[in-house]
């Protein structure tokens, strides 16, 4: 059941909208990090509307909804203001360890929360006002330690956790596997969660990236935690296979090798 | 906690601003100021201790980000002493732990001046 309040569109509401989508995420079974990423999404959302759409606070109210559906915890907020796409904002310019603080822009920051912490980010403009959907893939409960969605563009989004060694090398093969058989499969790999990868794994990683290249799609990693990525980058398979920084810059780049 | 408190204490050349609570975008406007007033009254070298933060939105990064600007426009700097793990984790989601220095405790921070 879809769950809607409404609130008034001032900074000191942000956190009771805060409070209202986080205790959708714990009915969706998300962990108390994810809920945190949650919370942070929705309130940078929230900020932009009041900030954007608004031009300040007091001019209107954010309508929320949150709902479960299927594996998708969805979240709404609607305004009644100007036209605003938090979606057309470019991302800021990528940071690396050399870029000290003069490269670093003031402001631009929401839209990169939002983006790097949902999954997906909608955005929809109507007689009725803005529309923000911020969405979140809830992962299966027990000790599944592979598994996959169809996004909206087609992308397919593998996420693994844990270790991936010989225990969990079969799912992890049996699943690639089921996703190569698509016509041209765009795969996005999330490793958040794998905190060691064994020989085994990366061979099936670099088959399935060859498959994949040979059907005209291509596999992605994004998320790597530090231990995995100096294991990757150990044997090399970092110049083989592309690391992406976030599951939005790895859907467009994507998006314009597999389309262009 | 859901209210920001901000304490300065001034020693000689550096000024230490502990940041307790929740930072968000109905409160990060008063850690602007106080970094702001603080260069304006030229003092540029800066350590913000961030092991009381329980919650903190992209506008307190906003903030640091700013007066670590003015403050290297100074001669200064700001650095960041002893994060609670949400400030850590805010600023490595804004991509920043490598841009702020970032110190275990005020003590090494502001020795490092």
């Amino acid at each position: 059941m879809p769950q809607t309040q409404t609130f008034a569109g001032r900074f000191d509401q942000i956190r009771h909208i805060c409070h209202f989508v986080v205790s959708g995420a714990e009915t969706a079974g998300f962990d108390p990090k994810t809920r945190f990423h949650i919370e942070l999404a929705c309130d940078e959302a929230c900020t932009n509307i009041i900030e954007h759409a608004y031009g300040g606070e007091g001019n209107g109210t954010i309508a929320v909804r949150w709902s479960v559906e299927d594996n998708v915890f969805r979240v709404d907020l609607s305004d009644t203001g100007r036209p605003f796409d938090p979606t057309a904002v470019s991302a800021p310019a990528p940071i690396t360890p050399q870029s000290t603080i003069n490269d670093i822009a003031v402001g631009g920051l929401g839209m990169h929360f939002m983006r790097t912490l949902m999954d997906e980010v909608h955005y929809e403009f109507s007689n009725a006002g803005n529309t923000v959907s911020l969405r979140k893939w809830i992962p299966p409960t027990g000790g599944t330690p592979v598994w996959w969605y169809r996004l909206s563009d087609g992308v397919l989004l593998v996420r693994a956790r844990g270790r991936i060694d010989q225990d969990t090398l079969t799912p992890l093969e049996t699943q690639l596997k089921t996703l190569l058989a698509d016509p041209q499969p765009a795969i996005v790999i999330d490793l958040a969660a794998v905190n060691y990868i064994n020989s085994g794994g990366l061979r099936a990683l670099v088959t399935a990236w060859r498959t994949a290249r040979e059907k005209g799609g291509n596999i992605v990693l994004i998320h790597l935690d530090e231990r995995v990525r100096e294991i990757i980058g150990m044997v090399g398979f970092d110049k083989i296979i592309r690391i992406d920084d976030s599951l939005e810059a790895a859907r467009r780049r994507l998006a314009a090798e597999l389309n262009p | 906690m859901d209210t920001l408190d901000i304490h300065v204490q001034n020693y000689p050349s550096v000024d230490v601003v502990a940041v307790t609570g929740r930072v968000d975008s109905s409160n990060a406007e008063r850690l602007e100021s106080t970094l702001g007033d603080l260069n304006a009254r030229g003092r540029s070298k800066i350590v913000v201790d961030l092991s009381g933060i329980d919650y903190m939105s992209s506008m307190g990064i906003r903030a640091l980000i700013s007066a670590k600007k003015s403050s290297a426009n100074r001669g200064g700097n700001v650095y960041l002493a002893n994060p609670s793990s949400v400030a850590a984790e805010v600023i490595k989601i804004a991509g920043l732990e490598h841009v702020f220095d970032i110190h275990d405790t005020v003590v090494s921070a502001v020795a490092s001046f």
